[in-house]
Parts: C-alpha cells; sequence; structure tokens
C-alpha cells in the first residue's frame, strides 16, 4: 500500500472517530461508527479512488451483528467494520453510492437479519427458500438450530 | 409381442434427462464428460433429452434443498412410466458433505423412488456409465 494512500485512509479515519489499525502489508482495517459509515465510503470512493467493493461479510458477535465491507485498490485491501445491535439491526444502505453492493446487503439481510435502509429489495429473498417461514430467525446465528429449522421446511423424513 | 418390441426398444434406446438438484456442478460436469465423444454414453443409445415429458431414466444430481424438493417431484410425475431414477454422486445419495446444513435434505431417495445410486464426489464418467449399463440389465 502507497505510504501517500495509507496517511489519506488515516486521516479520514481519525476524521470519523474510527479505529484504525494495520493488519499486514496492504491490509488495513478501519471499525467505524455505524452513523458514520456513509460518509467515509463516499470519501472512499470519490476523493481516494478506490471503489471496488470486493465482498461483504456479516458476523454473529453475540449482541451485535458485525458488518465488514472488504474494499479493494490493486493488492491492497481496506476492510471497514461497523456493528448494529441484534435488537434493532437497522444499517444503512451503501447502494446509492455502491449498487452493486445491493446483492451483499440482500445476503446479510437473509442470513444474519440486518436490515438496510435505503436497499430497496430488502423485502425479498436472495438466498432463502421461497417457502422460508417469515417466524424462523436468520439461519447464520449461531441461536439458530439447524434440525429445528430442516423441520419446518419438512426436510427432515421422520424414522420409521 | 407389441409390448416385448417397446421392451426391446427401451432397453437400447434409454432416454436421459438430466435435473440439477442443487448440485455444486461437479457431477454435471461429470455427466456431460460421460455423454460426450470420449466416452460416449451415446453408443449404447442414452441420449439426453430437453423435456422429462420424453424421458425414460432421470439423473438427479444434487443436494435435494427446500428450494429443489417440490420442483424435483413434479419432474418426476410428469416422465412417463416406466421410468426409473439414478442419483449420481454423494449429494444425491445422502447429502454429501452439506449433510445437517439447515437447507438440505438427506438425499433423493425421501423425496421419489431411487433405482441405482452412483457414489463418489463426484463419480466418474465410467462409473456413471457402469451405473447407466448396470441399470440397463435390470431393465426388463
Amino acid at each position: 500500500m502507497s505510504e501517500v494512500l495509507l496517511q489519506q485512509l488515516k486521516k479520514h479515519a481519525e476524521n470519523a472517530n474510527g479505529k484504525f489499525t494495520v493488519l499486514r502489508k496492504g491490509e488495513v482495517a478501519v471499525e467505524i461508527d455505524q452513523g458514520k459509515i456513509k460518509g467515509f465510503i463516499s470519501n472512499l470512493v470519490n476523493d481516494l479512488r478506490v471503489s471496488h467493493l470486493s465482498t461483504m461479510t456479516g458476523l454473529d458477535l453475540g449482541q451485535n451483528i458485525g458488518i465488514i465491507y472488504h474494499f479493494s485498490r490493486d493488492k491492497d485491501m481496506i476492510d471497514l467494520k461497523t456493528f448494529v445491535p441484534k435488537t434493532q439491526p437497522t444499517a444503512v444502505s451503501i447502494v446509492d453510492i455502491i449498487p452493486g453492493a445491493i446483492l451483499y446487503e440482500m445476503e446479510i439481510h437473509d442470513m444474519f437479519g440486518a436490515n438496510f435502509e435505503g436497499n430497496p429489495w430488502m423485502d425479498r429473498k436472495l438466498l432463502l427458500p421461497d417457502t422460508w417461514p417469515a417466524d424462523l430467525p436468520p439461519p447464520l446465528l449461531k441461536s439458530s438450530k439447524p434440525a429445528e429449522i430442516r423441520k419446518r421446511l419438512h426436510l427432515e423424513v421422520e424414522s420409521k | 409381442m407389441l409390448e416385448q418390441i417397446a421392451k426391446w426398444a427401451r432397453k437400447r434406446s434409454p432416454w436421459v434427462y438430466h435435473i440439477n438438484a442443487s448440485s455444486c456442478n461437479g457431477c454435471d460436469i461429470e455427466l456431460v464428460a460421460s455423454l460426450t465423444p470420449r466416452y460416449d454414453i451415446e453408443r449404447f443409445g442414452a441420449v439426453l433429452v430437453p423435456s422429462p415429458r420424453h424421458a425414460d431414466v432421470l439423473m438427479v444430481t444434487g443436494t435435494v434443498n427446500a428450494q429443489t424438493k417440490d420442483r424435483l417431484k413434479r419432474v418426476y410425475e410428469q416422465i412417463p412410466e416406466p421410468k426409473h431414477v439414478i442419483a449420481i454422486g454423494a449429494c444425491a445419495a445422502a447429502g454429501g458433505v452439506f449433510k445437517g446444513c439447515y437447507n438440505v435434505g438427506q438425499g433423493v431417495q425421501d423425496v421419489i423412488p431411487v433405482d441405482m445410486f452412483i457414489p463418489g464426489c463426484p463419480p466418474r464418467p465410467e462409473a456413471i456409465m457402469y451405473g447407466v449399463l448396470k441399470l440397463l440389465g435390470e431393465v426388463k
């Protein structure tokens, strides 16, 4: 990662009260508040020319749902971490800055139950089956039980 | 007499319909390899047909999940009698490496009756051919 980009990232992270860490050569992580994520990504895309969102990761962290945005430029990775509480899992959508994020956000919505405000497809399913019962918890939360879900989806066969 | 001719014809020309019940494509590629000139299962009269209504044999690859379960059943019901089902690969037989996931069943035999299992992850084209020929020997 070039020294210029590193310094600029550091400056932007400080402006947004983010926690800046260098994970290894060419990969940095910025931990940032949910409210400031949109401004930070806007800066990243428009000022620093880091516009390729490689993927997004969801995490079950107990009290919170973690959302990580993985940006890349050439060989460098920039990981933006943010959290939303499980009791009110409302996150900010970035589809108006990066349209391709729509599918990643739908995936995290399917698997972890985070609602992305501003994403027009939050009412649809991406990976879950059409017959998914609405009252079941999202499947990748650690509290969900696979055997119970299989039973509800009529995939479990009663032993004879 | 006519029935005997039909049986003879069926045995020498089993038309195959392939359905992917959420496979990873590994088994599908091996199935295509067994159909194409290198292994060439068409020597034995097996032709891949585009509609289940034309088929005698249904080949299923992949784990059966909540999304594909009802569709698999519907395709099976469209095949005219007599019909046979071959489950290709570990996933179709028992769920494979995905067994125990929240969205995955225990294999094809829970949804439709299966005549032949071909194990492997994925099975080699030779194994698929052996399975089909073995099934043909059973067609009486």
